[in-house]
């Protein structure tokens, strides 16, 4: 090989080496938190949690916090992406539990070589509580709570003589434990409520639901855990002429432009906030104290709210929505 | 077998596509080891005739007789039992397939090792140059792609194939279109190699100048009809091409 | 030109042996452009991720990859035929779900494994089906397939409305497809590796496999030569299902739970994967460990990116290029060996 070639390469390597040296290096010093959610992280919701991550790691010089997930829902990328976080060694894992069943095997080997992970979003509700994954502690929606929050806030206002319980995700056992709460909530002051299964399509759901309706004209109150539901059965029932906000009242859960604007426009009660934000916050913060000081974080379930958004605060939310933060 | 008797008689053969009456009783022979020119305009029941013989239609009326016997050829690969093959300068090869490949397409030799049959790639390399050595195409590699070769070299190994696997009558439908001088030269040479193994050739042709130089005999159709037929010599090719032109018989001296 | 002198011809011989390994010789390799890429991109995300040349993340990629590589070992030789499957990842979401329903439902010895016979069957006969709608119906592939795709997805919804159906048949089935071993090795790794060499074997070395080059590089001329290429075809789309169909039950197995949702938009990767691996998407011209090579590639990528720190976002678009420059440089360096 000629002179100038020979000294390219070894350029190159030293370069290389250096590179890499570095990186080890920079890692030595700073506490690495993988953040891993099933997303997708491009849809809004998703966005908030991702700020409040991104907002968390400001806080702290040492800390470098990675978060990733599939752009779009897709299960086999998200465990993927879970894959390649333990496998890149870092001192805390934060992610959602969606499927406890299949992320079982691949988080709980991981906890027992070493691995702490935080729970944030979705929790393993499996029965009994022994066999959940044994993560530090998970910070989101307390599902149970939120219905009884509903329950609560409803009647707050008014009380309904028969109340409807909207499950979007059939299955999913957070969302069954909603309307638990609701139901239990609602039955302990005597007034009759069950769940019913709108399906996983959205205008299925509000045709299911109109029937309810005219099976049971006592209803009064709707609650749907949904915002795209939401939407779906308002302008349902507006459409077939039922006066959504006076005959039939409906609370439902997390924002949506249109939602905001149906408080402010009097169709609908009021809205829960699981406000995400404090989960990808609050998740990185207990991520650093535990993996620098090995603070032991409170326990499981660190609720995050749900916050109660009424017309009064609409404008407000309005705002900080844009900003990103709800 | 008495020498005289055709390899193939067509007897009156008759053909409608719809209206359109494409053949209208034709007499068309072949003997042992000649090459036939058949020659006509276009549209005049030269490639009709000739895929009734090869089993891709079947005639509205007429026998066939193949050695004598009463033949109904009713599929293409019915015809090539029988030992009819059919050479099409685009549809005979594979491009994106070796030279050995094609030709043994559809009679792969095998080897066995232990209960598996596979292929024996040895055999068919070998073999394939052998073959087409015997009707003089000499080939670089029996692993060349054929896309790599031109129109004339893969007719050549087209109608090498043929000769190899024994066909008895051997179709080409026009092989000398688009072909280099040199190349329509070789494919003549080729021809003629396999008439001397002992196959007969129907040369399908409107352009007298490419089938003179090899044809035993030639036999003229028009509009369906036999116009007629010479043997080698009997007009000249300047002749011929004006029975052709004209779809009037001149007299043979 | 053709006609030569017998020197050259025993004078090329003699070059045969030596000229084997030189830069000539490889690059007529189908698989060749994709390896180039594979070691190109193995050696680029090892520098520049920190973590991905450890044996942990190795053994994950093998995982993915062999999930993916299944399918598109499948693919590839239906393409190589001349055809296209675009209900792959709908056989392989079937495929999972009649085997989680039936293992859970057959509580007897042994009853995972015929619920595995069964979820394979039943993906054969989508592939079955497949053919029958294109051969018979005179539908192309694309469209036939699509239809399947979305006709299989719908029923599974339908029954399913979406919700996942966890496995609780017995553990035979899954521990022998996908159970943990040494070093997070799994026998998943294992059957692709084999079925890649078996695939690969009945492409190149039977009279099948020289009837599905044929069949795909030139349907006419092939049947001209005596090629059942309705039988061929036929044969073809029953891999491509099957093999999609493996890869759904092993998936299923890994995550001991069924979701209409898994899979989705798998058939692409494993089209893109097939063509990356060098197989013509016109059909007649192939290679199965090119395929793999191609699924090597498509799932390295993601995890690559990941590791390396490139928001996720990204992966679509890094993926798309690669594609691109793929199928170009395997159009340049099949000109060489096709001549064209």
């Amino acid at each position: 090989m000629k002179f100038g070639k020979k000294l390219l390469l070894a350029l190159t390597v030293v370069l290389l080496s250096t590179l890499l040296l570095g990186v080890g290096l920079a890692q030595e010093e700073e506490v690495n938190v993988w953040v891993v959610v099933h997303g997708g992280i491009a849809d809004p919701f998703w966005k908030r949690v991702e700020k409040g991550v991104m907002d968390a790691a400001t806080n702290h010089s040492d800390l470098e916090v990675t978060y990733t997930g599939p752009s779009e829902y897709n299960f086999t990328e998200f465990i993927a992406d879970i894959e390649a976080a333990v496998a890149s060694k870092p001192d805390v894992l934060v992610c959602t539990l969606t499927e406890p069943d299949a992320m079982d095997e691949v988080l709980r080997t991981a906890i027992a070589d070493g691995l702490p992970v935080i729970a944030i979003n979705a929790p393993d509700l499996r029965e009994p509580p022994e066999n959940r994954i044994p993560v530090l502690t998970y910070v989101g929606e307390d599902s149970y709570h939120i219905g009884v929050v509903a329950a609560e806030e409803t009647l707050k206002r008014f009380t309904p003589k028969r109340a409807l319980f909207v499950n979007h995700h059939p299955g999913a056992r957070n969302i069954e434990l909603r309307g638990q709460g609701f139901i239990d909530t609602l039955g302990k002051n005597d007034i009759p409520a069950e769940a019913l299964d709108i399906t996983a399509d959205a205008v299925q759901g509000a045709e299911i639901t109109l029937a309810y309706l005219v099976a049971h004209p006592d209803t009064e109150v709707i609650f749907s855990t949904n915002t795209l539901r939401t939407e779906a059965i308002v302008t349902r029932l507006l459409d077939e002429g039922i006066d959504v906000g006076n005959e039939v009242k409906i609370a439902s859960m997390d924002m949506s432009e249109k939602v905001l604007e149906y408080i402010q426009e009097g169709q609908v009660m009021f809205t829960l906030d699981q406000q995400q934000y404090l989960q990808g916050y609050l998740g990185v913060e207990f991520a650093y104290l535990h993996a620098k000081y090995g603070f032991t974080p409170p326990p499981a379930p660190v609720s995050t709210g749900p916050g109660v958004i009424t017309a009064e605060n609409v404008p407000q939310l309005m705002e900080l929505s844009k900003q990103g933060y709800r | 077998m008495n020498p005289k008797q055709p390899l193939v008689r067509m007897e009156n053969i008759q053909k409608k596509f719809g209206k359109v009456r494409a053949l209208k009783g034709v007499d068309f022979e072949v003997y042992d080891q000649e090459v036939v020119g058949l020659l006509g305009d276009n549209g005049a029941g030269k490639s009709t005739l000739i895929k009734i013989l090869s089993g891709v239609y079947r005639p509205d009326g007429g026998t066939i007789y193949f050695q004598g016997e009463k033949v109904d050829i009713n599929s293409p690969e019915e015809a090539r039992k029988l030992g009819i093959e059919t050479v099409h300068q685009d549809l005979s090869l594979i491009e994106k397939m070796s030279v050995a490949r094609n030709f043994f397409l559809g009679k792969e030799p095998t080897k066995k090792i232990g209960p598996l049959e596979i292929l024996d790639l040895k055999k068919m390399n070998r073999e394939c140059m052998i073959g087409l050595k015997q009707i003089g195409i000499e080939l670089r590699s029996p692993t060349e792609f054929v896309s790599t070769l031109s129109g004339g070299e893969r007719q050549a190994i087209a109608i090498g194939r043929a000769a190899y696997f024994g066909a008895r009558i051997l179709i080409l439908d026009e092989p000398l279109r688009n072909l280099s001088i040199r190349e329509q030269r070789n494919t003549l040479n080729h021809i003629q190699e396999a008439r001397n193994k002992g196959s007969s050739v129907i040369f399908i042709t409107h352009n007298v100048h490419h089938v003179c130089p090899v044809a035993d005999r030639i036999v003229l159709l028009e509009n369906g009809e036999k116009l007629g037929e010479v043997k080698a010599g009997e007009l000249t090719p300047e002749e011929i091409a004006e029975c052709i032109a004209t779809g009037q018989m001149i007299k043979v001296n | 030109m053709l006609i030569i002198q017998n020197q050259e011809i025993a004078h090329h011989q003699n070059e045969g042996i030596r000229s084997k390994w030189t830069f000539e010789e490889l690059r007529k390799i189908p698989e060749f452009g994709a390896l180039i890429a594979f070691l190109a991109l193995f050696i680029f995300f090892a520098i520049c991720a920190p973590r991905f040349f450890s044996l942990r993340n190795i053994t994950s990629l093998l995982t993915i990859i062999a999930e993916l590589g299944i399918m598109t070992v499948g693919i590839s030789f239906l393409m190589i035929g001349g055809e296209i499957d675009l209900s792959v990842s709908s056989a392989y979401a079937t495929a999972g779900f009649v085997f989680v329903t039936l293992a859970n439902i057959f509580t007897f010895p042994l009853g995972s494994l015929l619920a595995f016979i069964v979820a394979l069957l039943v993906s054969l006969l989508i592939g079955f089906v497949n053919s029958r709608v294109v051969l018979r119906g005179g539908i192309p592939s694309f469209i036939a397939t699509l239809g399947m795709m979305m006709f299989l997805r719908g029923i599974l919804l339908g029954i399913t409305g979406g919700r996942s159906i966890s496995y609780a048949g017995d553990s035979l089935v899954p521990s022998l497809l996908t159970g943990i071993m040494a070093y997070r090795f799994r026998p998943s790794h294992f059957w692709f590796i084999a079925i890649v060499v078996v695939f690969s074997f009945i492409l190149n070395h039977t009279v099948f496999g020289n009837r599905v080059f044929a069949t795909g590089g030139k349907k006419l001329a092939a049947y001209t030569m005596g090629v059942n290429v309705n039988q061929v075809k036929t044969a073809c789309f029953m891999i491509s299902s099957v093999l999609a169909g493996l890869s759904g039950v092993i998936a299923i197995s890994r995550f001991s739970l069924a979701n209409v949702s898994f899979g989705q938009g798998m058939e692409l990767e494993a089209i893109a994967a097939s063509v990356i691996g060098g197989t013509l998407m016109t059909g007649g011209y192939g290679s199965i460990i090119g395929a793999a090579l191609g699924a090597g590639i498509m799932g390295m990528v993601r995890t690559g990116l990941v590791m390396a720190g490139v928001p996720s976002y990204w992966y679509n678009a890094f993926v798309g290029i690669i594609l691109v420059i793929a199928a170009v440089v395997n159009l340049k360096l099949r000109s060489t060996i096709l001549g064209e």
